[in-house]
């Protein structure tokens, strides 16, 4: 079965006005949020175009209604360990400070609103790597959502040195790269 | 003052800056033509009368009333050259220039009330204009304007957290030494600083012409009050008063401002087309490209399969030959005569000349070629350094120059010609050459090659391109301050062009800059590697070809082959980009492309042919990776990813 949260989402954006709204989405086991106003568009994962010597978290380019435009694994961002791109994928393609670029997440939640009350900052005791590109945390009942710092991540790559490189991945990419169609997991 | 109120029609205001642009870059042309030899001076006082003319009543229209008046006394001033009652000197037509210069900063910043120097022009113009018996204008006292190119120099000198003064001494009207005193004052200065630029200048100071002396004066520290107390007591005859404070020039007032940059006066009919209007379109003609490739792919692989496919072919011939002319025609709006782009060079090297005490003569050739105008827009730089360095350090002064039998007045020579899909911009000039010598030893100073390595010519002349490196004994006024050579290379390299150096000592440096001539579209070579497909500018390509693996030779850690009895060094790109390779053959695809004065060979799985690509930059963020100049859509619809094969081999082949 096809997931439709993605479409009933995009639909719903498109009458959107305002009002501190986050669109959910899960990496790994935690829910992560976007500004639903910085979001462009969310599309279903299809393999993007290697770009050589790239960082490993920059997974490719893509097109994006005429635009090339790169995608970021989110997963690789907060050094998770990578998953399968399943049904369930989807590339939400974000703009920031003028530049546009896909994050690839596990799977697209909803759009919940979050009073300025129930936000705080990221708590310091986290492992650096893991909270450079958080703003804040949302509380929603039981449920802690995590904010990705979207100017954060329009620099990744000028610092990416900075981030120790999962060394595992590095042969699994080398790997990959040698047959695209390897990677797309898509079979299970 | 009542600052000016501009009239609030943006596209009226649009109109009035184009025009107006064009009315004074036509005004400089003159003056810098002027000769009062000429065999018809009235016809162009005329002009000059008429240009004022029309921008005093534009700039009324506008509401720009400072700028009127400013222009007003200027055309009464050619009213009264026409009368022959004051006389059009090399010194008048330096102060129109520097007005010129004023004004269309003024109308380009659009910050209608800064009025200022337009009302010390208008009293300088004013005082200028009184008649008097000698036909010479007595005591003027122009105000001390710096060029763009000055302010930005000034801007950078204070960016470093250094200083920089304006110093005003005033004479008594009387004063009759003043020359000789603001001469010993200003030989003063240097114990605190830097003279930057003086009026009068050095040179006139003894014809004695003026009331007031100004200087602009860099520091590298703030001035103690002890030493402003000690410039402002400096002794000397019949002085009122020593001003001195500090100038600040913010870089984003300095820097030339972009907007209504065009084309300035072409003799043929001209539309003015909004750029966006235009890469709209050059988008739409990508499309179409695309569906062409689309639909002949279709058309090789069903081939057989239906009867009517005669019809289609007919119409898919069609729509290639009608895409194909829109693409020509698209292309062509964007093109400008090479013209455009030169003729602001007149007015650099006329200003270099005189400070530099030079006498050049520029030459041009083949203006009429066309370019694509964004790329003239970002050759303005890099052609501005080259044809400093080639007045400043390239060539020689008079002396030395007769004492070789030179001719007395330097040459320096800018022309364009077009080479296949590349314009070349060459700038030569006829002086000292450059020195291998040194810059081998500066070279070998730097760290950038071992003293004992053996570099052909070529390879040392590449050395002036890199990052810090300058040869010139001492830091001129002029070029130099650090910003070298490598800031040129940057600029050519991101039209995704060449230089290609030529020197003989004493005969003289020759600079080629082959750029493609469009940037949006261009030919490109299709390759794969590692099962993704990759396109290779084909103005890179010298050719390709597949060579056996046995003929590739290990020459230490390099692999080389020979192609028509020259080595050629081979890069595999395969491990570059740390694929495995997909192909296993005896036989190895190689493209070989040129990088400066040699050849390259690059390794790939296999070449797929040539296709017309419309460029796509990258979203930079995220991907900046100087590996891949740009990307495209190709006919299947995907990506290709375009190598910048410069960068490649710079980064792996040495």
């Amino acid at each position: 079965m096809v997931d439709r949260t993605m479409d009933i989402l995009n639909l719903q954006f498109t009458g959107l006005v305002g009002g501190n709204q986050q669109l959910i989405f899960l990496i790994g086991s935690e829910e992560f949020g976007v500004d639903v106003l910085r979001v462009q568009e969310m599309i279903r994962y299809s393999s993007p175009v290697k770009v050589p010597n790239a960082p490993t978290a920059v997974r490719g380019v893509i097109n994006f209604r005429g635009e090339v435009i790169p995608v970021l694994d989110m997963r690789m961002i907060f050094q998770l360990p990578a998953g399968n791109y399943n049904e369930y994928t989807v590339i939400i393609v974000v703009e920031t400070s003028g530049k546009i670029f896909g994050l690839i997440v596990d799977r697209v939640l909803d759009m919940i609103g979050l009073e300025d009350g129930n936000i705080q900052p990221t708590p310091e005791f986290s492992a650096k790597e893991k909270t450079r590109y958080l703003k804040a945390m949302g509380k929603i009942g039981s449920r802690l959502i995590l904010l990705v710092d979207l100017e954060r991540l329009v620099d990744f790559g000028t610092i990416e040195e900075l981030l120790p490189l999962p060394h595992t991945d590095q042969a699994k990419e080398s790997e990959i790269l040698t047959n695209p169609n390897l990677e797309d997991g898509e079979q299970g | 003052m009542v600052p000016d109120q501009l009239n609030k029609d943006e596209s009226l205001t649009l109109l009035f800056i184009n025009e107006t642009h064009d009315q004074l870059e036509r005004f400089s042309e003159i003056m810098l033509n002027w000769d009062s030899n000429q065999e018809d001076p009235q016809k162009t006082i005329n002009e000059l009368f008429r240009i004022a003319h029309n921008i005093k009543g534009a700039s009324g229209m506008m509401g720009l009333n400072v700028l009127k008046d400013a222009v007003h006394m200027v055309e009464d001033l050619f009213d009264a050259i026409r009368k022959e009652k004051i006389e059009l000197d090399s010194e008048l037509v330096d102060s129109l220039l520097k007005f010129a210069d004023d004004v269309l900063l003024y109308i380009e910043n659009g910050q209608w009330d800064q009025v200022d120097s337009l009302n010390q022009w208008k009293t300088f113009f004013d005082n200028g204009i009184a008649e008097t018996p000698n036909k010479k204008i007595v005591k003027i006292d122009a105000p001390l304007t710096l060029t763009p190119e000055e302010k930005v120099e000034v801007a950078a000198w204070q960016e470093t957290g250094k200083t920089a003064y304006g110093i005003e001494v005033e004479f008594h009207s009387e004063a009759e030494m003043q020359g000789a005193s603001a001469l010993i004052f200003m030989r003063a200065l240097p114990q605190y600083g830097t003279v930057f630029k003086t009026s009068p200048r050095e040179g006139d100071l003894k014809e004695e012409k003026f009331t007031v002396f100004r200087v602009v004066f860099l520091t590298e520290q703030p001035l103690t009050k002890e030493q402003q107390q000690a410039i402002i007591t400096y002794p000397m005859y019949d002085v009122i008063a020593v001003r001195i404070r500090e100038w600040v020039y913010r870089p984003e007032e300095a820097v030339v401002p972009n907007i209504a940059k065009v084309e300035p006066h072409v003799v043929e009919r001209t539309i003015r087309v909004e750029a966006v209007k235009i890469d709209r379109l050059v988008n739409q003609v990508g499309e179409l490209l695309h569906v062409k490739a689309s639909l002949l792919q279709i058309l090789d692989q069903k081939n057989q399969i239906l009867a009517n496919w005669n019809q289609l072919s007919k119409v898919v011939q069609k729509l290639e030959h009608t895409v194909e002319g829109l693409q020509g025609e698209v292309m062509d709006l964007r093109m400008v005569p090479v013209r455009t782009l030169f003729s602001r060079f007149s007015r650099i090297v006329h200003d270099i000349a005189k400070r530099s005490d030079k006498q050049v003569e520029l030459i041009f050739f083949g203006e009429d070629t066309e370019i694509d105008k964004q790329v003239a827009e970002q050759l303005v730089d890099p052609l501005t350094h080259l044809i400093r360095n080639a007045v400043d350090h390239g060539l020689e002064n008079e002396e030395i120059r007769l004492s070789l039998g030179k001719t007395r007045i330097g040459k320096v020579t800018l022309g364009a010609y077009q080479e296949g899909d590349n314009i070349v911009i060459s700038v030569q000039d006829d002086g000292q050459g450059l020195n291998l010598e040194k810059i081998r030893a500066k070279g070998v100073q730097n760290g950038l090659i071992n003293s004992d390595a053996e570099l052909p010519e070529d390879e040392i002349l590449q050395l002036i391109f890199e990052p810090g490196f300058s040869t010139a004994d001492k830091i001129s006024d002029i070029s130099g301050r650090g910003v070298g050579l490598d800031v040129v290379k940057e600029s050519v390299k991101n039209l995704k062009g060449d230089i290609v150096t030529d020197s003989v000592v004493n005969q003289g440096t020759t600079f080629r800059l082959k750029i493609p001539l469009t940037l949006a579209i261009i030919q490109s070579f299709m390759i794969k590697l590692g099962g993704q497909v990759f396109g290779i500018p084909a103005a890179d390509v010298v050719e390709s070809l597949a060579i056996e693996t046995k003929d590739i030779h290990h020459i230490t850690d390099k692999q080389v082959f020979t192609l028509r009895q020259d080595a050629v060094s081979l890069l595999d790109l395969r491990k570059v980009f740390h694929y495995h390779s997909m192909i296993n053959s005896d036989k190895i695809p190689v493209i070989i492309v040129r990088h400066g004065h040699s050849n390259y060979g690059l390794l790939v799985d296999e070449l797929i042919g040539q296709e017309e690509l419309m460029i796509k930059q990258i979203n930079k963020a995220l991907a900046d990776n100087p590996l891949i100049s740009g990307a495209a859509f190709i006919g299947t619809g995907d990506i290709a990813l375009i190598l910048d094969t410069h960068q490649i081999i710079q980064k792996y082949a040495h």
